[in-house]
């Protein structure tokens, strides 16, 4: 008997997110178009110390020389114009664009007149503050004593770094930072701490979206980086240490979508296991494989690779592939989806386990099949879902439809622009056009320096005894720690070497290969 | 001959073994000229006595030396050994020892020319009694007489090229290996430092030595090539020659004397006479692993083991090893308590942190606590050879050139009928000259600052190798004098030129000396076709080298040393083309084919004048082209001609790219490398206007501002005395591995360092000279330098100090904002 077409609702080029994913850790949120690290800078000021992180529904990009006109807003002054000035990233490549470059505000209070559009993607709060630093607070559960003691302490700390311990209202004129000195004449800087806290409290809270897990490398070390480089502020002058943190949010924000991504695919993986072998998932595999989802994430490569944009096309043709599954594992066991959110372990009323959803499918095989398998040929279950998802036009062209092109976009922010990108803060490095393009995987100066600090603090926040000489072994672990691998790619070592040793940073023979002494760039 | 000598007559095994009885007729003859008395001689290494010796050749005299010693074993029975005597007779030739004026001579008589050349010269010292033998000898030159050649098939073969070529990369003697150091002695050897602490190794590290006196740990620290193996090969020589009469084993229990040439043992046992316990090991190269097999593969954990066996055992030790393998069991195990805390582990750290040697406070001594040590304690040492220049501050390179064209080596040469048309001894004589040798190693001491990177022995032989016999890719039969005589009669004249020294160096990966470009080579060989072609019967001497060039047959590009020759390599950096050149220098070299007069006329062989004579003939056959023709023909053709002259030319006259930028780094760097009360006022005065250079550059950097500034970004400027008084400038030769370049230390506690290149500072040099626009100095050479000063101002808390600090904030051409810090904190804002 032939079954029914499977019927479930779709977005012009994809099915609609089916609910048990939604709200689950393998959801990975909306991210958009990032052109520059000073996008990312004015979009978390806005996050945590403004009421509303938009003030209209259209972007209003950050320009000096604007006038908010009689939006209540006051314009820059002269020594706020110089500060944004000072911050000024690189040009914007459209001609028609009134403002053609990008600004940073060094300060908070400098971010008021600009912001993303109400309905635009919150990059900051949906993968830093709710993904990031929730996953690292709340991975083993919403009632820890001690991470909410953790918590109280990192929200103290970002908010303390991000209003500047150096900053007049902070530390009075005398041995201030000169950027902040400068706003003196300006509009008011001092900012509604109160305000900070209570979003970037509600933002880091626990939610369904975190993954139980006994531990969590990959969000514990961003995490913990974050931290570190919070607590430099006031130690390096602003200007040194906001190029630190833009090149740290350019590169651990994308890295860490492209590691969530991977969950869609191994989420697929299981449930197509248990319905064509009958299989079940170990559940200490799975916690491990989740936890590991940052491993050998992208290879350092000399020459130009497609690694990354096949990790997106593959990402997206999965993500098509599992809603599609689910909805026909929807279409047989009615209502037992319905409402619910799908979790590492522990299911509950309303969340569902892997290990029960793999359950759930291995016992409904059948009618799952028979409900994809229109010809009864009896092929493997992925033939079918394949069949059924290529006539969804993200799933054909994965980058240039839907939330593909937005991941695409997104990404682009760690890409080395031609420019106005000579600090180096990137880590791809596109070469060629249209289908032949491919990426260079390599840190650039900046970014490198930016690691090596944070290996250096990494490793010297470990007890003396275990501390020994930084090395660079301990650089190359730390990029490992973000799935950057140097230590199986064919001739990245050297040219790491070369990289470190121009910078000065080099303390040792290059022949004693991941032994050789670095030294602390900050 | 009318003059007192010794006779012996050396056998195989003498000669192998390097030990030579001291005979009853060697005793008299010694004592009674003199020379020596073994009679009171005591016995043992301590005892040995060195003098002065030459090995005369019909031509010259070899300087060497001879080793009088009586041995702690065999009775102490007298023994001798002349060094390079092994290459200097075969076994069962008659050899005359006459001693003289505190030197000995030592003469083969089986060699009839020579035999025949020292009874003139004595003949000729019977008239004047205050000359010695030596002034009656030829150093340099030829004489009518030769040396008897070894090689009996082929009179004209100079044996001595035919070994050169072993030095080549991929030839025998490339790389030192126990299985081959004590079969002989190195082609070409001179004196150098380490050869003092090679033999006060063999005194002190033997249980033999001054009772009670502790042991030896020597750690050769330097990179591949660079001259450790054959050091300890050296050392393994002295200690089995009969001065010591120790025997040397691997792990295995075999002797030296029969390892193979590819058997490379992880260490070898030393063991003294009478005693069954080995009192030194020798770890050749630390830096291969013990088990390639074994499940742990990790030379610096082998590295621990060894010291650790060696220390339980307390025996002397020497390791041969590069840098990171020190520093890796260093850094790796720094911070394991389990091995931190013995003994010697501390001598680890003070190895890694040594510095080149310039005095001797670099040996300490602990004591071993071992009970059945070998010795009370240990004295280490080290030496850091990897940023030893054979070259600056040296004269380690030109001393092997003239050891390599002493003429005893070429006196064979000189009754070979092509000999005129031989490369080979062309450059040969060009070296042995002074000037022309001056020239060559300017040429290549700039070469190596400009790379960076020392060039080590293995390079330098293959190098000089090259000059003086060729590629072995040339040679099926490993015989370079047939081929020179093959091209010589085939008239292959471009081919001849191409290995002379100077298309070698800047020319060698291009054939018969075209140009680089594929297309503009093109252009040559179809303008040589041309003139083959249409003007044959105008073409009388140069037909046949012409269409030679055409054959495919042309000499080898792919001649080694690629660091230095490849098309990308040093060399090709330094090509006189690439830098404005003198007029009167292109007057000279290139705008007209060059005559042969004056000083600069040696540098001239007969194949430079066979070379111009043949371009003559072609200008002048291609004149006889109608006007359009003959300017497609002439101006290839005199690209390839200027090629060769322009390169002659500056060999001669020792010019390159940069030249004067990079002499002048030189001399900086030799002024560096002096302790401060070593320099001259004139050396502080160079370093101190490097500085002034340098801040210079900064300047040129930042087009806003007159001041010394830094730029924090592309858009700010950090500027005022702050600046000055915080971020100047400290410079000291860098110790960075194989580095030749000036370490640049920034910041109040100079913890910021950069390296200065010879690259930047020509740039620099040429920037402020030449007073250049900043956007022609490529921006790659200053980012190291430009990034640590940015590190040390933010570490130095510019933002934060009250002082006079000032930032320049230029967003756009006419845009610009200054932010002033004042007194009390505050901040002046002024736009412009």
């Amino acid at each position: 008997m032939k079954m029914p077409r499977l019927e479930y609702p779709r977005t012009s080029n994809e099915p609609r997110m089916h609910s048990l994913i939604r709200k689950s850790f393998a959801f990975l949120p909306t991210v958009g178009m990032r052109s520059a690290p000073e996008e990312l800078l004015l979009e978390l000021f806005r996050e945590v110390f403004y009421e509303t992180h938009y003030e209209s529904g259209r972007n209003n990009p950050l320009d000096p020389e604007a006038d908010p006109g009689d939006a209540g807003r006051l314009p820059y002054t002269k020594g706020e114009k110089a500060v944004l000035y000072a911050l000024q990233g690189r040009r914007k490549k459209t001609r028609n664009s009134r403002v053609n470059r990008y600004y940073g505000p060094a300060y908070p209070a400098l971010a008021r007149n600009g912001w993303f559009g109400k309905n635009r993607e919150r990059i900051v709060k949906e993968i830093l503050f709710s993904g990031i630093v929730a996953q690292h607070l709340w991975h083993r559960g919403p009632d820890v004593k001690a991470k909410k003691e953790e918590q109280d302490r990192i929200l103290r700390l970002l908010v303390e770094a991000f209003i500047g311990r150096r900053a007049v209202e902070v530390y009075g004129l005398q041995g201030s930072d000169i950027l902040s000195a400068a706003l003196a004449d300006g509009a008011p800087t001092e900012m509604d701490r109160d305000l900070a806290w209570d979003k970037l409290l509600d933002a880091t809270g626990y939610s369904d979206k975190v993954m139980r897990l006994d531990s969590d490398r990959f969000a514990s070390r961003i995490c913990d980086d974050l931290c570190a480089l919070c607590e430099l502020e006031g130690e390096l002058p602003r200007m040194q240490w906001l190029s630190l943190l833009m090149t740290f949010l350019r590169f651990s924000l994308p890295v860490y979508a492209l590691a969530q991504m991977r969950l869609t695919s191994m989420v697929l993986d299981l449930l197509v296991d248990a319905i064509d072998e009958g299989t079940m998932p170990d559940q200490e595999r799975v916690e491990r494989s989740i936890s590991g989802r940052h491993e050998q994430l992208m290879r350092p490569t000399i020459t130009p690779t497609r690694e990354v944009f096949e990790q997106v096309e593959e990402y997206i043709r999965h993500r098509v592939e599992l809603n599609v599954l689910l909805y026909a594992v929807d279409a047989t066991c009615e209502q037992l989806l319905l409402g619910k959110s799908l979790c590492v372990k522990g299911g509950s009323a309303d969340r569902l386990s892997l290990v029960q959803l793999s359950s759930l499918c291995r016992e409904n095989s059948d009618a799952i099949r028979a409900v994809l398998d229109d010809t009864g040929d009896g092929l493997p279950l992925r033939n079918y879902l394949v069949r059924e998802a290529e006539k969804h036009l993200a799933w054909k062209s994965p980058r240039k439809r839907g939330q593909g092109k937005n991941i695409d976009e997104f990404l682009r922010v760690m890409y080395r622009d031609d420019l106005g990108d000579e600090s180096g803060g990137y880590l791809l490095r596109p070469v060629g056009r249209g289908a032949a393009r491919g990426l260079r995987v390599f840190p650039g100066q900046m970014l490198l320096k930016t690691m090596t600090h944070l290996a250096a603090k990494k490793k010297f926040a470990g007890s003396a005894r275990e501390r020994g000489r930084f090395v660079l072994a301990d650089v190359e672990a730390h990029f490992a720690d973000y799935g950057i691998d140097f230590r199986d790619a064919v001739g990245a070592r050297p040219r790491l070497i070369e990289d470190l040793t121009a910078l000065g940073l080099l303390r040792g023979s290059p022949d004693a290969g991941s032994s050789v002494a670095i030294s602390h760039p900050y | 001959m009318g003059v007192e000598a010794a006779t012996i007559v050396p056998t195989e095994t003498a000669l192998s073994k390097s030990i030579l009885d001291a005979n009853s007729c060697v005793r008299r003859i010694f004592r009674w000229l003199g020379f020596h008395d073994y009679g009171q001689q005591r016995k043992g290494p301590t005892h040995k006595s060195v003098k002065r010796a030459y090995l005369v050749y019909a031509a010259c005299y070899h300087p060497t030396r001879v080793s009088l010693y009586r041995p702690s074993s065999k009775e102490g029975a007298p023994r001798f050994w002349v060094h390079g005597l092994a290459r200097y007779a075969q076994p069962g030739d008659p050899l005359a020892l006459i001693p003289c004026d505190d030197d000995l001579y030592v003469v083969n008589m089986a060699s009839v020319v020579i035999v025949r050349s020292v009874a003139n010269m004595l003949s000729s010292l019977q008239g004047d009694a205050n000359s010695t033998l030596s002034n009656y000898v030829t150093v340099d030159g030829y004489d009518e007489g030769r040396e008897a050649p070894n090689s009996e098939e082929d009179p004209m073969k100079n044996p001595f090229l035919v070994r050169l070529l072993d030095l080549q990369q991929d030839g025998e003697g490339a790389i030192s290996a126990p299985g081959n150091w004590i079969k002989g002695e190195p082609l070409l050897e001179v004196r150098t430092r380490l050869d003092e602490v090679i033999e006060d190794l063999a005194n002190t590290g033997l249980q033999s030595g001054e009772p009670e006196s502790p042991g030896r740990w020597h750690f050769f620290v330097g990179s591949p090539g660079n001259g450790k193996s054959a050091a300890v090969g050296k050392l393994c020589r002295l200690l089995v020659s009969d001065s010591y009469g120790c025997s040397i084993r691997d792990p295995e229990g075999r002797s030296l004397e029969d390892l193979a040439e590819t058997d490379i043992p992880y260490y070898l046992d030393v063991y003294e006479p009478h005693n069954p316990f080995p009192s030194m090991r020798i770890v050749q190269d630390a830096s291969v692993v013990r088990d390639p097999y074994g499940p742990r593969v990790d030379p610096a954990m082998d590295l621990l083991d060894t010291l650790e066996d060696v220390w339980r055992r307390g025996m002397s030790l020497i390791v041969c090893t590069n840098r990171g393998v020190i520093e890796k069991a260093h850094w790796d195990y720094h911070g394991d308590s389990e091995v931190n805390r013995k003994p010697w582990f501390r001598v680890l750290g003070q190895v890694c942190q040594g510095k080149p040697p310039r005095d001797d406070e670099e040996s300490f001594t602990l004591e071993f606590d071992a009970i059945k040590a070998a010795f009370p304690g240990v004295q280490i040492s080290f030496d850091h050879l990897d940023n030893l220049s054979l070259l600056v501050s040296s004269d380690v390179y030109d001393r092997l050139i003239q050891e390599a064209t002493a003429a005893c080596h070429w006196s064979v040469c000189s009754e070979c009928p092509t000999n005129r048309l031989c490369p080979f001894r062309a450059n040969r004589d060009w070296l042995a000259d002074d000037d022309g040798r001056t020239n060559v190693l300017r040429i290549l001491r700039r070469a190596e600052v400009l790379s960076g990177q020392v060039i080590v022995f293995r390079e330098a032989l293959a190098l000089l190798s090259l000059l003086l016999s060729g590629c072995p890719a040339d040679y099926p039969d490993n015989d370079p004098c047939r081929w020179v005589r093959t091209r010589a009669e085939t008239e292959d004249v471009f081919g001849l030129a191409s290995r002379r020294l100077y298309m070698v160096l800047f020319s060698s990966h291009v054939p018969f000396g075209m140009d680089r470009s594929e297309q503009i080579r093109e252009y040559q060989t179809d303008a040589i076709q041309t003139i083959i072609e249409k003007l044959p019967d105008h073409l009388p001497t140069s037909l046949a080298p012409l269409r030679n060039v055409l054959s495919g047959e042309q000499p080898s590009t792919d001649v080694g040393v690629g660091r230095l020759l490849a098309l990308d390599g040093v060399l090709a950096e330094l090509d006189p083309s690439g830098d404005s050149l003198p007029s009167d220098f292109l007057e000279s070299w290139e705008a007209d084919i060059p005559n042969q007069e004056g000083e600069q006329a040696r540098f001239f062989s007969e194949i430079e004048e066979r070379c111009l004579s043949i371009w003559r003939e072609v200008e002048s056959a291609i004149e006889i082209l109608p006007s359009h023709e003959a300017s497609d023909l002439y101006w290839p053709m005199r690209r390839w001609t200027s090629s060769f002259t322009l390169y002659h030319g500056a060999l001669v006259q020792g010019k390159s790219a940069w030249s004067h930028q990079l002499d002048e780094f030189i001399h900086l760097l030799e002024v560096t490398m002096l302790a401060i009360w070593e320099r001259t006022s004139a050396d502080k005065r160079a370093l101190s206007e490097l500085s002034d250079k340098l801040e210079m550059l900064m300047r040129l950097e930042s087009e806003h501002t007159e001041q010394l500034a830094v730029e924090l970004s592309d858009t700010v400027l950090l500027t005022g005395n702050w600046v000055v008084q915080n971020l100047d400038p400290q410079m000291s030769p860098s110790n960075g591995s194989e580095s030749l370049t000036l370490s640049i230390q920034f910041g109040d506690g100079k913890d910021e360092e950069s390296t200065l290149a010879a690259s930047t500072f020509a740039w620099l040099s040429k920037s402020v000279e030449a007073g250049l626009d900043r956007r022609c100095f490529p921006p790659r050479l200053l980012s190291g330098i430009v990034d640590a000063r940015v590190r040390s101002a933010a570490k130095g808390g510019y933002a934060f100090s009250g002082g006079d600090v000032e930032l320049v904030i230029s967003p756009a051409e006419d845009q610009r904002f200054r932010l002033k810090r004042i007194a009390g904190g505050d901040v002046l804002i002024e736009d412009a």
